[in-house]
């Protein structure tokens, strides 16, 4: 039982403060992330238990209202645990819960429709790896740790580009169906109060390009240099939600925080009075 | 360019062999995510995807890592008859119809729309129609209030007093079941439209 603190304390000491940041900054912005639609999440929930339905598709268990429940509670207690741990060991047995759980959220019959739990439980996937290298120095680990995030990034606006390369979208179609006919949103509605009713399909259509075209450069994040791809990868996830709907916040924000992993600088040593030069 | 060059070797270097297994996830669900351009059975596959079609919970349940934001072309339409494989009536007052931007089973599956499906008739038939490139994928599903001895006796007629799901008589919930009647592919000739 003595050792047991020292071994804490050991461990606590030869972890890079630097490398728990970056972990503990994406861990935060998963939980915003599922925090973010909780008021949403609890609506849809009880309107469950009053309309239940299954569909056999499913495995049972991921058909429960319960188990989705517990999966989406379990997913934000071990995301705020992690925030307050400080052993490697404690940081890594979270993470894989914090992941497990995101996995069932993923798949389950009443939530695999949310791409929250998608985008959140691959920035997860990167803390779990995270977490099995946190006593790596920094100078070391950081370059490939950015570079991941910044290839998760891209893995993701790829996703969304390539399933849009269809007649639909690239006329505008789509678009035009779902915001511009009567979605009321700020956006939309200023567009149609400056733009007559029947040039909106025109307008919709380059959009629909510009939107494709813009997830396309971002599929290349991890080509660009480190900033640069991180600063691209913020301003494109913060204008999807500022610009779409604020309920997607819940999707960006994890993926804002992966984003900001590229952007962070290492402390540098408080200087001793002894080594500063008289 | 120099980034991504670095990695493998720096991973090799610190024996960092989680990093390059995450490499190896990432890079194969972007190949995954790309084929649906080149192959036939890949879009199939990601079409069933979207509409819970597919054969195999498992896979589905991997193919669940790959990305698939406002992605094909999908409309769905609903009404709370049951009309087997006849056409929709759009005059009918309970007929929905919608374009939605992704996993668009969710419409039933979700329970966002279940109080405006669901609290006068607590059964319908659901059509889902989704497209990406020259294939087209339509599924059709009857969802129906879980009988005491057969699901089939509650496809003879709309009950409206059963399972009034939580409505304004206030009883019990009654389960709902989903269950798929009919699959049709539609692959159009290059030049040529879908119907």
């Amino acid at each position: 039982m003595s050792d047991r603190p020292e071994t804490g304390d050991s461990d606590v000491a030869s972890i890079d403060g630097d490398n728990r940041t970056l972990l503990k900054l994406v861990q935060a912005a998963i939980l915003i992330s599922l925090v973010w639609k909780a008021r949403y999440f609890l609506v849809v929930s009880a309107i469950h238990s009053q309309f239940p339905l299954e569909h056999p598709f499913f495995p049972w268990v991921l058909q429960r209202l319960e188990t989705v429940r517990i999966a989406w509670l379990l997913a934000c207690v071990s995301a705020g645990l992690i925030l307050f741990s400080q052993t490697s060991k404690n940081i890594f047995r979270l993470t894989a819960l914090n992941l497990l759980m995101l996995i069932v959220l993923s798949i389950h019959q009443k939530s695999f429709n949310d791409v929250t739990f998608m985008c959140c439980a691959w920035s997860a996937l990167w803390c779990l790896w995270m977490s099995t290298r946190l006593h790596e120095p920094f100078e070391s680990l950081f370059p490939r740790a950015a570079w991941l995030t910044h290839l998760i990034l891209s893995m993701i606006f790829i996703g969304g580009a390539v399933g849009k390369m269809t007649p639909g979208y690239w006329d505008g179609t789509v678009l035009y169906e779902i915001y511009f006919i009567d979605r009321d949103f700020w956006t939309y509605n200023l567009i149609r109060s400056l733009f007559a009713e029947e040039s909106l399909p025109n307008v919709a259509m380059w959009h629909a390009r510009m939107v494709i075209c813009a997830e396309w450069v971002c599929g290349f994040l991890w080509l660009m240099p480190q900033k640069v791809a991180s600063i691209v990868a913020v301003v494109m996830l913060c204008g999807i939600a500022l610009t779409n709907n604020f309920l997607l916040f819940s999707v960006v924000t994890c993926l804002i925080g992966l984003a900001l992993v590229g952007l962070h600088e290492k402390r540098q040593p408080t200087k001793s009075p002894l080594t500063t030069p008289a | 360019m120099l980034r991504s060059t670095k990695f493998i070797p720096d991973a090799f270097a610190k024996r960092d062999l989680l990093g390059l297994g995450l490499l190896a996830m990432i890079g194969g669900t972007i190949l995954w995510s790309m084929t649906i351009v080149f192959s036939p059975t890949m879009r199939q596959m990601a079409l069933e995807r979207f509409h819970l079609a597919g054969n195999s919970f498992p896979l589905w349940a991997v193919h669940q890592a790959v990305p698939a934001m406002y992605n094909m072309e999908n409309r769905i339409q609903f009404t709370n008859r049951l009309i087997g494989d006849k056409p929709f009536d759009p005059a009918d007052e309970s007929y929905i119809k919608r374009t939605l931007n992704h996993y668009p089973a969710r419409f039933i599956t979700f329970g966002n729309n279940h109080p405006v499906c669901f609290s006068n008739q607590p059964q319908g038939t659901f059509e889902i129609r989704s497209v990406f490139g020259d294939t087209e994928l339509v599924t059709r599903w009857e969802i129906t209030p879980q009988s005491q001895h057969t699901n089939l006796d509650a496809d003879k007629k709309p009950d409206k007093t059963a399972g009034s799901t939580g409505g304004p008589s206030g009883s019990v919930p009654r389960t709902m079941i989903v269950r798929q009647i009919s699959k049709k592919w539609n692959v159009t000739k290059p030049g040529v439209g879908h119907e």
